[in-house]
């Protein structure tokens, strides 16, 4: 692995810019301080100026490291704002970072928006690249939608894909899942590669059958020797699940009324193959331009009903996540979101429509077109959309990696 | 003092309102746990908990004539005078003061105070079995006594009981009125009426001003027990200046500030400077390991829809001769959307405490109305009480309610309150003092605690 060098220049810098220099090693900017010389070796992954560890993941939230001139009261011109952001002259609650979050790596990019209606953005993401221990890099996307009718869903939202990120960094650095058969060799050099032209063409179709079970990776190992990985990355899907789970349920109250803090949970891992865990309504597409664009999840909830059936707290009952994986049978783009984008635009077609292809080399632009939508039809709740390029950019030289996470 | 009691703070609302909606309501449940493990009453004799903690203790005994008619009422208050003075916790400084058109220390007479112990206690119980009723009324006289005994304690935890069994005919309205102001901050003060033949309004002013509380005494009996209690209550006070610290955003007005539970007290008016014109300190007097409630209304301009303001930041602060000390925090918030579903939740201690404080004033209107004749505003006021205490449940209220109003035994209506004739004062005005003790909910519905 490589030192990565300054592209951005830390949060607030435009990246959607120039085309890559395809020459450039893995370049990481830290998103908590800016730092442009993010240590990114083997087993840490931390900036040498804050000490941000990039095992953190990137939910666009982070606190700027760099001293921003304090900004004015946006309604009345105060000059003093407290520590919880509300103005000591006017009490008026100052614009919020998670209002509208934005986070650009190039080879995955997010936008979460408050929307219009909402007062507050209940949404989190959680996204960025994953770095096995044999060298190769994968993507993961986290999203969890708050529910509205539990207390303190924003908090809720935002440890769950904390908690979630977290702990698939490490169980993929690692190389298995924390309770699988302990950490794979490392290996030098690509592994599995060209795996795209030895799938069958049915394995696109044959896939995505959400499960309610937990997975059977021996029986699918022994029908698919080559799918011993994807079963790796289920176990440590299903065990993301079960931490953010346990996170979201710690922050539980007594003074919770009977509603402990509560989220919808969604996480790709974007690999050779794409590998889905889901509770509640929140949502993964592939969205494509041969015509098999297509959900890779179905909701937790009555048709037409937004009174999902599970979801993540204290209050849970210890969900079992549904599962599922499939092998893209070419270039697209997986997209993960939250019900304020779908239920403006649904289907499949009408998303790739919107995001493709820009979506294949520029995802941050087509996150931003795809919550500029559901805005301009409403914005009636808050809007999250990530989306992953596939085939992920393997991280040999050659190719470039960018993370800023930025507040308007 | 460098102790001082945990407290734990609550903040119950509803922050969302409607767009255009200025009025923001909080209900703050502190609850202060002992910093010296002590428990609230402590038993006959214990050491007074906090070492710092020193207390001074004045019972003020009306020896006016009328106390003789009937004789129960002086024996009954020498009784429980001595019952209170064996409630003092060790090392307590107290004095006890017979009223009358004067106001004279009987106990100690060296004129400086001693601490509670076997030798102090067993010569002020002698000195109360002296005392006799003679003399007229003049409580703002006995006020002033008693703020010149605490003078010499500044720092101490002061409080008072004071007893009377008639009106103030000794002094003019003014002098007591004067007295009272000269108290406030100095000292608390529980005031009891034995007897019918005393004013609630003016003994009511006393007990406001000084962060007190007022009862009546029907049955001289009782007495006892209830000095034991109220001294008892003193002895586990800790910290004896506290205040609520209100901040809230320019232009805003703060609507009221009420103690509601366990009693009803507005602390609007006694809002005093707490560093700045946008901070503003209410007393809530001494704290011992106990619990009370708060109910804050704020108006505050109307924000944009979906935006978010900081309509009160409440601070807990004990103030003493080390400064100002933070106890606690909380915020009281509004938010402005078109969710309905969330505008429309109105919080249940807001609607609880709203609908107690509501009914209190009912049943004082509706008393007054009966006192000067007026049966219709009587009847409609004592009627819209009845109905909030069947609402809340509260059985007492409804049993006093019944004694001063005819009711529909069907539905527990009230039909038309009853003539002045035709009621007991006594039954009037314990359901006026009774009305003004709150009871608790546990609703929360509507809105979050924080």
């Amino acid at each position: 692995m490589t030192v990565g060098t300054a592209v951005g220049t830390g949060p607030g810098a435009t990246t959607a810019g120039p085309e890559a220099d395809t020459a450039m090693a893995l370049q990481l900017t830290c998103p908590k301080c800016g730092a442009t010389d993010l240590e990114a070796d083997q087993a840490s992954r931390f900036c040498e100026q804050c000490g941000y560890a990039l095992a953190e993941a990137v939910t666009g939230d982070e606190e700027p490291g760099t001293a921003e001139d304090p900004k004015p009261c946006v309604s009345c011109g105060g000059t003093e704002i407290d520590a919880e952001g509300y103005c000591t002259d006017c009490g008026d609650l100052q614009p919020r970072r998670r209002d509208r979050m934005e986070v650009d790596f190039k080879a995955v990019a997010g936008v979460s928006d408050r929307g219009l209606r909402h007062h507050r953005n209940e949404d989190s993401m959680a996204l960025g690249p994953a770095f096995g221990p044999d060298g190769r890099t994968l993507m993961i996307a986290v999203v969890c939608d708050g529910v509205s009718t539990s207390e303190r869903p924003d908090e809720a939202s935002a440890a769950a894909v904390k908690t979630a990120a977290k702990l698939l960094l490490a169980a993929i650095a690692g190389g298995s899942a924390p309770d699988g058969p302990g950490p794979e060799p490392t290996r030098a050099g690509p592994v599995e590669t060209a795996v795209m032209e030895t799938v069958p063409e049915t394995v696109v179709a044959e896939t995505i059958a959400p499960e309610t079970l937990s997975p059977e990776p021996s029986t699918a190992e022994e029908d698919q020797p080559r799918r011993g990985r994807r079963a790796d990355l289920r176990a440590v899907s299903r065990q993301a699940v079960i931490d953010a789970d346990h996170a979201v349920s710690g922050l539980a109250r007594d003074a919770d009324h009977g509603n402990p803090p509560a989220c919808t949970y969604v996480c790709a891992i974007v690999d050779t193959d794409v590998t889905l865990a889901w509770l509640g309504d929140s949502r993964a597409y592939w969205l494509d331009e041969r015509g098999t664009s297509r959900a890779l999840t179905r909701d937790d909830a009555e048709e037409g009903s937004h009174a999902i059936e599970a979801w993540l707290g204290a209050d849970s009952g210890g969900p079992e996540p549904h599962l599922a994986s499939f092998t893209p049978d070419g270039p697209g783009v997986v997209l993960v979101c939250s019900d304020g984008l779908w239920n403006y635009v649904e289907k499949a077609a009408d998303l790739a429509a919107i995001a493709l292809p820009g979506a294949l080399t520029d995802p941050f632009t087509a996150a931003e077109a795809l919550v500029r939508r559901a805005l301009a039809d409403g914005g009636h709740d808050n809007i999250t959309a990530v989306l992953v390029p596939y085939p992920v950019q393997p991280p040999a030289e050659g190719v470039s990696t960018t993370g800023v996470s930025r507040q308007p | 003092m460098s102790q001082y009691p945990d407290f734990a703070f609550e903040i119950n609302q509803n922050e969302y309102l409607a767009e255009g909606a200025r009025e923001v309501h909080a209900v703050v449940t502190l609850t202060a746990t002992s910093a010296t493990g002590g428990a609230a009453a402590p038993a006959y004799g214990a050491p007074a908990p906090g070492a710092g903690g020193e207390k001074v203790e004045v019972i003020i005994i009306d020896c006016s004539g009328s106390m003789d008619y009937p004789r129960t009422k002086m024996m009954a208050a020498k009784e429980a005078t001595k019952v209170a003075i064996d409630t003092l916790s060790d090392g307590t400084y107290f004095a006890v003061v017979a009223g009358t058109e004067g106001a004279r220390v009987v106990y100690p007479t060296g004129g400086h105070l001693l601490r509670a112990d076997y030798q102090s206690r067993a010569a002020a119980k002698e000195a109360v079995s002296r005392l006799h009723a003679n003399g007229g009324t003049a409580m703002g006289r006995w006020l002033g006594q008693a703020g010149r005994i605490f003078d010499a304690h500044p720092n101490a935890i002061k409080h008072a009981i004071l007893l009377t069994d008639g009106k103030d005919e000794s002094e003019t309205p003014a002098d007591l009125a004067r007295a009272i102001q000269a108290s406030i901050g100095t000292f608390t003060a529980d005031c009891r009426g034995i007897g019918e033949d005393w004013e609630i309004a003016e003994v009511k002013k006393i007990a406001d001003a000084l962060l007190g509380t007022v009862g009546i005494i029907r049955e001289p009996e009782r007495l006892a027990e209830d000095f034991r209690e109220m001294t008892a209550n003193s002895m586990g006070k800790e910290v004896a200046d506290v205040a609520l610290r209100l901040w809230t955003p320019k232009g805003a007005v703060v609507r009221f500030v009420k103690q509601v539970n366990p009693t009803l007290a507005d602390l609007t008016g006694k809002r005093a400077d707490g560093g700045g014109p946008l901070i503003g300190d209410y007393p809530t007097g001494a704290w011992g390991a106990e619990s009370r409630e708060y109910h804050i209304c704020v108006e505050v301009e109307p924000g944009n829809l979906n935006t978010e303001k900081l309509a009160g930041r409440v601070t807990l602060v004990a103030k003493d001769s080390a400064g100002v000390t933070a106890l606690g925090e909380g915020k009281i918030r509004a938010i402005w959307t078109n969710e309905e579903e969330k505008t429309g939740r109105i919080n249940g201690r807001v609607a609880h405490y709203t609908g107690q404080a509501e009914m209190a004033a009912a049943i004082e209107e509706g008393a007054a109305a009966q006192e000067a004749g007026d049966m219709p505003t009587a009847t409609a006021r004592l009627g819209r009480a009845m109905d909030l205490a069947l609402e809340s449940g509260r059985e007492d209220t409804v049993k006093m309610l019944r004694k001063i109003a005819e009711v529909d035994p069907d539905t527990q209506r009230v039909l038309r309150a009853k003539s002045k004739s035709d009621v007991n004062k006594g039954d009037v005005m314990e359901a006026v003092l009774d009305s003004t003790k709150t009871v608790r909910t546990n609703k929360r519905t509507g809105g979050s605690g924080s």
